[in-house]
């Protein structure tokens, strides 16, 4: 019995020795970093892909993509003035920038579709009806 | 590729461009400013400084982001595939992907990638310091995301429309997958206003300027570039044709003329005439053609024949991706001919990429040199914009399958439509005519061809008959997104035929089908007399009132001058120089130009359609001339023509 408590003692002193030696989590930065980028990828991807469904608005045949390149803009707007405070923080605020600029902003937003719907435009014949 | 370019779409191009930029960088600037209101009202907290100790707290939240992003993840893949949306999981999961790869591209922004010491990299060094990464003069991380994206983009889209089958819907998803969530979150487009923004003038307009222009570039590259043909691989097997379009042309029309006892000369006035010039013997060169006796002009419809020699017997075999299922005549159980079956699935097929498949098909097999080849069936936008395009240097002529009354159109609706014949309830003729309704089966027959098409049911405009039942107020509109489409023109042909064309063949076959005896026509048939029989059998039919001018419709059967409408005695003949083809039914246009238009078929096809396949034998044999396994496929795809041993005809 007095000995198996003693082990069981050391082992918990043990451990908590650890985070006295090593001040950060456990988590790798990468880690975390990628965490948030796939959730506001998440978010944002769903939200662009829930842009192409919406439809009606001003001028529906040539842009599908703009409702989401302006909202995606606008928070990143928002969040830019944000961004020396942020980014200078701590590591939480850090990772909120992340989130907000780099995945939810980055994936709302798209450089790719507007290219395609641009040349839609141009290399074919372009149908209003 | 056929596209023309304007000035009108180069400024919708320029336009499309100039509103891309300026509509995010004023709901920038908007959010800009609408962020000074929340700074106002609750400043942040100052800045930590450097080297703090990072609170004990953190470590907490940032398990909760741990287990934040597991849930969520969780969520994304297992809700989509729980309710069969597989695309929305692999665009969360690829999105992530992409997002990261532009978080981890982000440092190149500021400074320039570190690279080996290898003579390789010279030009890359020398185009390194010219951008002057290093200043931030040139974002080079969102210049590589952005245009990688869009490369990626291209390649998808290009993928999912010309090399995967439409009904390969996980590789579908797949690359929905790439697009909106790999490409769509590798590209952004925040980052790129903002940088504009920061950026001083000089070194922004060169960094958009060549954002855009790598961009198009890309696209140009994928889509427009005859180093990537359409659709080639669905025929890597496609071979070089065997013989001239002009030369099929006047054979078939010669033989087809002698069938008929067309004289070539009679007191001074030509009364055949066979026409097909094509100065280089190539089908891109076939400025006209024409194929007459008197007034019976079989011109578009001896086309389309040449079309059917080229296409139809690989319908079954090689146009898998068009054609998911050989033609069968399936024997339904229901007294109406299109409305039985209707209930089971139909098979759903991309219309406008079957038209461009079967289009850049014909014109392989007719010798049309790539280049010279016009190809486009929708606009790439779906059946809303579609045009029908196909077209080979000057040959638009509607039998090859420009526009609307083409024969590509026409064989993709025969595809769906000829599996629907219920052969069973038609045998008798004549001596047992069952009319049917035919301003239903027009509409069942619509119903399930937009179906098969895809077509948005809101968006189905379906009018067989103004009045149900009353032929003279026939209209046969069957258009998806009210635009005008081949299914108007098809669509009650195929009716018609549908009870026609079984009977035709049994009662007409005069010609012996062999080999040896393919182009020595030495039985004639009695064009006009052909043609009273079957304008009265069609009238029949329909449920038109028969023969005299008795009940609700005015019935007129005259098909050559002289004509009495009556059958004529066995041996007399009519010439066919004194041909008018008037056979019609009640006062509705669209009804009476459809019966014309297609008792001419019939009579062509009961002439020639029959001998297909020992015409097939003619080409030398050196290179097979269809796709074809063995020589009876053919007549397996026409056995609702060619009745083989066994079947129920």
């Amino acid at each position: 019995m007095e000995i198996s408590a003693d082990t069981t003692t050391r082992i918990v002193e043990s451990e908590a020795e650890k985070p006295k030696s090593q001040p950060t989590t456990p988590f790798d930065e990468l880690l975390l970093q990628w965490c948030v980028i796939s959730l506001g990828a998440y978010l944002g991807a769903f939200i662009r892909v829930g842009f192409l469904y919406f439809r009606g608005g001003p001028s529906p045949s040539s842009f599908t993509v703009m409702y989401a390149q302006i909202l995606g803009c606008a928070i990143l707007g928002a969040a830019s003035e944000f961004q020396a405070r942020l980014m200078g923080g701590p590591r939480l605020h850090k990772l909120l920038y992340i989130f907000i600029a780099t995945g939810l902003c980055g994936s709302i937003t798209t450089f790719s579709t507007w290219m395609f719907e641009s040349n839609k435009l141009a290399l074919q014949q372009f149908d209003s009806g | 590729m056929g596209f023309s370019y304007n000035l009108g779409r180069v400024l919708q191009w320029l336009m499309a461009l100039w509103e891309g930029f300026i509509l995010p960088l004023a709901a920038l600037h908007a959010g800009q400013h609408a962020s000074q209101w929340y700074k106002g009202w609750r400043p942040l907290d100052p800045p930590a400084p450097q080297g703090a100790p990072i609170p004990s707290w953190h470590s907490g939240a940032e398990w909760a982001i741990l287990i934040i992003y597991l849930a969520c993840t969780g969520l994304v893949i297992g809700l989509p595939l729980y309710f069969g949306w597989d695309f929305l999981a692999w665009t969360a999961t690829l999105g992530s992907l992409g997002a990261y790869l532009r978080f981890r591209l982000a440092p190149y922004n500021k400074a320039p990638p570190a690279l080996p010491n290898w003579s390789c990299c010279g030009p890359l060094r020398a185009l390194i310091s010219f951008l002057d990464i290093g200043a931030g003069r040139f974002p080079a991380g969102t210049f590589t995301a952005n245009s990688l994206g869009t490369l990626v983009l291209a390649v998808a889209t290009w993928a999912s429309k010309f090399r995967v089958s439409y009904h390969d819907l996980p590789t579908q998803s797949l690359l929905f997958g790439v697009s909106m969530g790999f490409a769509g979150c590798l590209t952004t487009m925040s980052t790129f206003v903002l940088e504009l923004h920061t950026l001083s003038r000089p070194a922004g307009y060169f960094y958009a300027g060549a954002s855009l222009a790598i961009s198009q570039l890309w696209w140009a590259m994928v889509f427009e570039s005859s180093a990537v043909p359409l659709s080639s691989s669905v025929y890597s097997t496609a071979l070089p044709p065997t013989l001239s379009p002009c030369a099929l042309f006047t054979a078939q029309c010669n033989l087809f003329l002698d069938t008929l006892g067309c004289p070539t000369a009679q007191g001074g006035g030509v009364y055949r005439v066979v026409k097909a010039a094509c100065p280089s013997g190539g089908v891109e060169d076939l400025v006209g053609y024409a194929c007459s006796c008197g007034g019976l002009d079989v011109s578009d419809r001896l086309a389309g024949l040449i079309i059917d020699v080229q296409v139809k017997g690989n319908i079954s075999s090689s146009l898998v991706p068009v054609f998911p299922h050989p033609i069968d005549t399936r024997v339904e159980g229901s007294a109406s001919l299109f409305g039985a079956g209707m209930q089971e699935p139909l098979e759903a097929v991309d219309y406008c990429l079957s038209f461009e498949n079967l289009c850049d098909h014909a014109l392989t097999r007719l010798g049309c040199p790539t280049d010279r080849r016009a190809i486009n069936a929708c606009n790439r936008q779906g059946l809303r914009h579609f045009t029908g395009t196909c077209t080979c240097g000057a040959f638009t002529v509607p039998g090859l399958g420009n526009g609307v009354e083409g024969r590509i159109p026409e064989l993709l609706i025969d595809n769906l439509l000829l599996r629907r014949y219920d052969f069973s309830k038609l045998r008798g003729y004549p001596t047992e005519i069952r009319p049917i309704d035919f301003c239903g089966e027009v509409s069942n027959a619509c119903r399930a061809t937009l179906e098969h098409w895809m077509c948005p049911p809101s968006e189905r405009s379906i009018v067989s008959c103004a009045i149900p039942g009353d032929l003279n107020t026939f209209i046969g509109e069957c258009t998806c997104f009210g635009r005008p489409g081949p299914a108007s023109h098809r669509v009650p042909q195929v009716v018609m035929d549908s009870f026609m064309k079984p009977n035709l063949f049994p009662r007409f076959q005069i010609l012996p089908a062999s080999p040896g005896n393919l182009f020595n026509a030495t039985s004639h048939i009695d064009a006009c007399a052909t043609l009273t029989i079957l304008c009265d059998y069609l009238l029949d039919s329909i449920g038109c009132s028969p023969r005299s001018v008795s009940g609700v419709y005015y019935r007129t059967n005259q098909q050559c001058v002289g004509g009495s409408g009556a059958l004529p005695p066995p041996g007399a003949s009519l010439s066919p120089a004194d041909y008018t083809g008037v056979c019609s039914c009640g006062n509705s246009p669209a009804l009476n130009k459809l019966i014309r238009t297609r008792l001419k078929g019939y009579l062509i096809d009961s002439t020639l359609a029959r001998d297909f396949e020992p015409y097939l034998l003619i080409p030398p044999p050196t290179t097979p001339f269809l796709l074809m396994s063995s020589s009876n496929s053919f007549k397996q795809l026409l056995s609702p023509f060619y009745p083989l041993p066994g079947s129920n005809l």
